[in-house]
């Protein structure tokens, strides 16, 4: 297979785009400073580590639809990837969790289904984060940031999706009408678990499962609740791990849950908690938050994808003849491949206005954290029992919780739209490239070992999972176009 | 309704009928299963009842024992049998277009010999047809020529008896009948592909492999013949449409999102629309093809139809997945297989725009 020359070719440098923040950097050179940093040390990851593992564990589950990329996820905890984002006095790397989107952008570029598998990591820690039960997200972060220097990874999972339940627990207003299996039941000390969640993004891989679940199914939004589940639980069990076209590397499963309990501690979040009551629509906040965060992720993820599949048909094109030229001398060939760079670049610049979006509209203060702050001295006081005292206190959830709140209709808005148009643009063009890549290289192309044909099966994906393309559409027009349109029904 | 048979007469109808029960029985219990190929089995079994049903002698000359058919039965027998599985029906189309370049090329003798009992034989059908690869060199040998170099992803190579293999004399392509187990000639594993694994590939290394002077096939006719078979090429990717649609259809009515079938979403109607639009299209464009080819009239515009057809039905079978949600995407429901096998016979006959650039250049030439 022809080699790019990585280390001193780089088409889709830092300096090569991202230009908004650059000029950002006049006003915030931290935050600049920072998230180029965290891309070079995820570029070297990629291209030393993952790159030379990436075929290969997607041709293992092809041998075998039942393995699990277990080397993967030891690769990820012992360049500790699965605690990247987390704040260095929370004990992680401290890469900014505000700015995770030109990191996506770099993994995916190197492998799609590697990003997939951290995805579904994040996406249980960006869920559990936004209940701000800081007493159970230090306790989670903590074993996070432990396992990694043990090397025993600890991965999260969050559980969403039901079998007749996917577009329709995606959006607040599908709710209502969504055909829920699973319900919670409120027993002496705790809670129990009944149903059963499909398509759970490392189910098969994760120790801890956030689960989301209502009390009422007649009266979901009013009565959803978060739970964190641990793989050995009582009632809890593994199903079926789905045999997928594409992203074998994040496995996506079934959790089977029958009379499962979880204790009042690891009751996450619940509209009849004392906090429940402060705050009602709690949950459809959490919800929308989560989204507003991984939709604009799953649009640097998608961009990564469009990027890495055009990276390989330019080394094809540079190396391979046609009529006694090289592919990339034919002015056709040049069209093509500047119309697959401008879909990457396209979709780059659309991912970034929904990072910006967040940090402005979504009242969570990812980008607040003082410089100061963020270090290890700071990490060991916070470790000491005065300091979790404070920070497990119900003052501080509830000043975190009252932030959250305090974001306008408008503001929540323009997280949504930005977010799906992100989602959207960044898997469009993901797909696009990808039709456009195998289209140039004719056999190249399809053949595994060449790598192409992997990216265009690991891209259908992101079309469809975060609510499918054709919902987030939904979603961008009601938050954009349909607030000018009074009356104007959507869902 | 079968969607072709508004497009053919009546005598054709046997073939659709053929091709039916061949894919209920032969196809149909294992396609998902043996899609992992080659690290599950090749179908040796629909192979062998393929011969006894004689798929393989349906375009071969009554001369030669075949059932002298034309393009549009092949049209007819490919679409029904890649509604089931595009990668049989591939393999089933392959070998008509090599049998016909064999035919076309080599002397009597040789055909006679060599498709006494046709199976699959190995045939660069990813390579351009107006520009095959040069990478093997053949050199004057003996009186014969021996054969040196590489040659990258020949289809059919790992289950046919037979190679067509391309190579340069004197800066000019030509074709080479070669028999697999030649001295000198060594096979790599079939190479782990996109789609249509039951129509597998393997590269060639060739070491001063030895062959006759009859073992030249004329290929100065095969852009042309290659161009005749733009209609069934176009059948294959009208078979995996159908099948998409239908799943994407009956799925559709089934599942339930947002209170209501989510065929009642417009969004999904519209992505179905769009494929019972570009069915109709297809099946007009590859009968009409297969038609004008049968008749001997404007080949390279033949070539067309299938350039058309195989690009479009990747973008609809891409939808295909799209209608089925997470369903759409995971192994059991065959709709992803359907999105990797359209995309598998779009790269036949080499890159897209290389394709649409030549055609160009053929209707240029005729001004």
């Amino acid at each position: 297979m022809n080699q790019i020359d990585f280390e001193n070719e780089n088409l889709f440098a830092f300096d090569e785009g991202f230009f908004s923040m650059m000029y950002l950097a006049g006003f915030n050179k931290r935050l600049v400073r920072e998230a180029r940093k965290a891309v070079a040390v995820n570029r070297e990851f990629c291209l030393k580590h993952l790159k030379p593992l990436a075929l290969e564990v997607d041709r293992k589950y092809e041998q075998d639809p039942n393995y699990l990329p277990w080397e993967m996820v030891r690769l990820a905890a012992k360049h500790r990837r699965l605690s990247s984002y987390i704040p260095k006095y929370l004990g992680g790397c401290g890469e900014p969790m505000a700015m995770i989107g030109p990191v996506m952008e770099e993994q995916a570029a190197t492998d799609t289904a590697f990003v997939g598998l951290l995805g579904g990591h994040g996406l249980g820690l960006a869920a559990l984060m936004m209940t701000f039960n800081l007493k159970v997200v230090d306790q989670v972060i903590g074993e996070i940031v432990n396992g990694e220097k043990t090397m025993n990874p600890v991965m999260l999972s969050c559980a969403i999706t039901e079998p007749t339940a996917g577009s329709d627990v995606e959006e607040e207003e599908l709710y209502p009408k969504a055909r829920l299996m699973c319900s919670a039941k409120r027993v002496a000390g705790g809670a129990l678990l009944n149903g059963r969640k499909v398509f759970i993004s490392t189910g098969h891989v994760a120790k801890y499962h956030v689960v989301l679940m209502p009390f009422d199914q007649k009266r979901p939004l009013e009565t959803f609740a978060g739970f964190l589940v641990p793989s050995d639980a009582q009632g809890f069990a593994l199903g079926r791990m789905e045999h997928k076209m594409g992203q074998r590397a994040g496995p996506a499963s079934e959790l089977i849950f029958e009379d499962c309990f979880v204790p009042e501690e690891h009751i996450i979040m619940a509209i009849d908690d004392k906090f429940g009551r402060i705050f009602p629509g709690q949950y459809p906040r959490l919800l929308k938050g989560v989204l507003g965060i991984t939709r604009a992720a799953v649009g640097a993820w998608s961009t990564g994808t469009a990027r890495g599949v055009t990276e390989l048909a330019i080394d094809f094109a540079k190396t391979h003849k046609l009529k006694g030229k090289t592919m990339i001398s034919h002015q056709f060939v040049q069209a093509h491949l500047t119309n697959m760079v401008m879909n990457v670049l396209m979709a780059r610049a659309v991912y970034m206005e929904s990072y910006f979006s967040n940090m402005i509209n979504l009242k969570m203060g990812l980008d607040k954290i003082p410089a100061f702050l963020d270090n290890q001295l700071v990490a060991w006081l916070l470790s000491t029992k005065p300091y979790k005292k404070i920070l497990h206190s119900d003052f501080v959830r509830k000043l975190f919780l009252q932030n959250l709140s305090s974001a306008t209709k408008a503001q929540d808005r323009r997280v949504q739209y930005a977010a799906s148009m992100a989602k959207v643009v960044g898997s469009d063009m993901a797909m696009e490239n990808c039709h456009l890549a195998l289209e140039l290289c004719g056999e190249a192309g399809v053949r595994h070992d060449r790598g192409m044909e992997k990216f265009f099966r690991d891209a259908k994906l992101l079309q469809i999972f975060e609510g499918t393309n054709q919902l987030n559409r939904l979603n961008f027009f009601h938050n954009y176009v349909g607030r000018y349109v009074p009356g104007v029904e959507v869902y | 309704m079968e969607i072709l048979a508004k497009y053919c007469q009546d005598d054709l109808k046997c073939f659709y009928d053929l091709a039916e029960r061949f894919a209920n029985k032969e196809l149909e219990p294992k396609a998902l299963e043996l899609d992992h190929y080659p690290y599950s089995e090749f179908n040796r079994a629909a192979l062998a009842a393929a011969g006894e049903v004689e798929l393989f002698k349906l375009t071969l000359p009554e001369s030669l024992g075949g059932s002298g058919q034309g393009m549009a039965a092949l049209s007819i027998v490919l679409s029904r049998l890649a509604q089931t599985d595009a990668s049989f029906a591939a393999l089933v189309f392959i070998s008509a277009l090599a049998q016909a370049a064999l035919v076309k090329g080599a002397k009597k003798e040789l055909a006679e010999k060599y498709l006494k009992t046709p199976g699959p034989i190995g045939f660069p059908a990813y390579a351009s047809p107006t520009g095959l690869p040069l990478e093997v060199k053949a050199d004057q040998k003996s009186g014969g020529y021996s054969l040196t170099g590489k040659f990258s992803y020949l289809a059919l190579a790992p289950v046919g008896n037979l190679l067509i293999i391309p190579a340069e004399v004197s800066g000019q392509a030509s074709l080479f009948l070669v028999d697999k187990n030649a001295p000198h000639l060594k096979l790599s594993e079939p190479v782990l592909s996109l789609g249509l694994r039951q129509c597998p590939a393997a590269d060639l290394e060739l070491n001063g492999v030895s062959c006759g002077p009859e073992n030249l096939l004329d290929c100065e006719v095969y852009a042309e013949l290659a161009a005749g078979f733009g209609g069934p090429w176009a059948a294959l990717s009208l078979g995996v449409l159908v099948g998409s649609y239908h799943a994407a259809k009956a799925f559709a009515k089934e599942r339930y999102q947002g209170g209501k079938q989510i065929i009642e979403h417009d969004q999904v109607r519209l992505m179905l629309a769009n494929m019972a639009v570009l069915i109709e299209v297809s099946a007009a464009a590859c009968m009409s093809a297969s038609r004008a080819a049968d008749e001997g009239r404007d080949l390279p515009g033949c070539f067309a139809a299938g350039i058309f057809v195989t690009d479009a039905v990747t973008r609809a079978a891409t939808d295909g997945v799209q209608c089925l949600g997470g369903y759409g995407y995971i192994a059991d429901y065959g709709q992803e297989k359907r999105m990797r096998d359209a995309k598998q016979i779009q790269a036949l006959f080499g890159p897209s725009p290389v394709k649409r650039l030549e055609f160009f250049s053929s209707r240029l030439l005729e001004d």
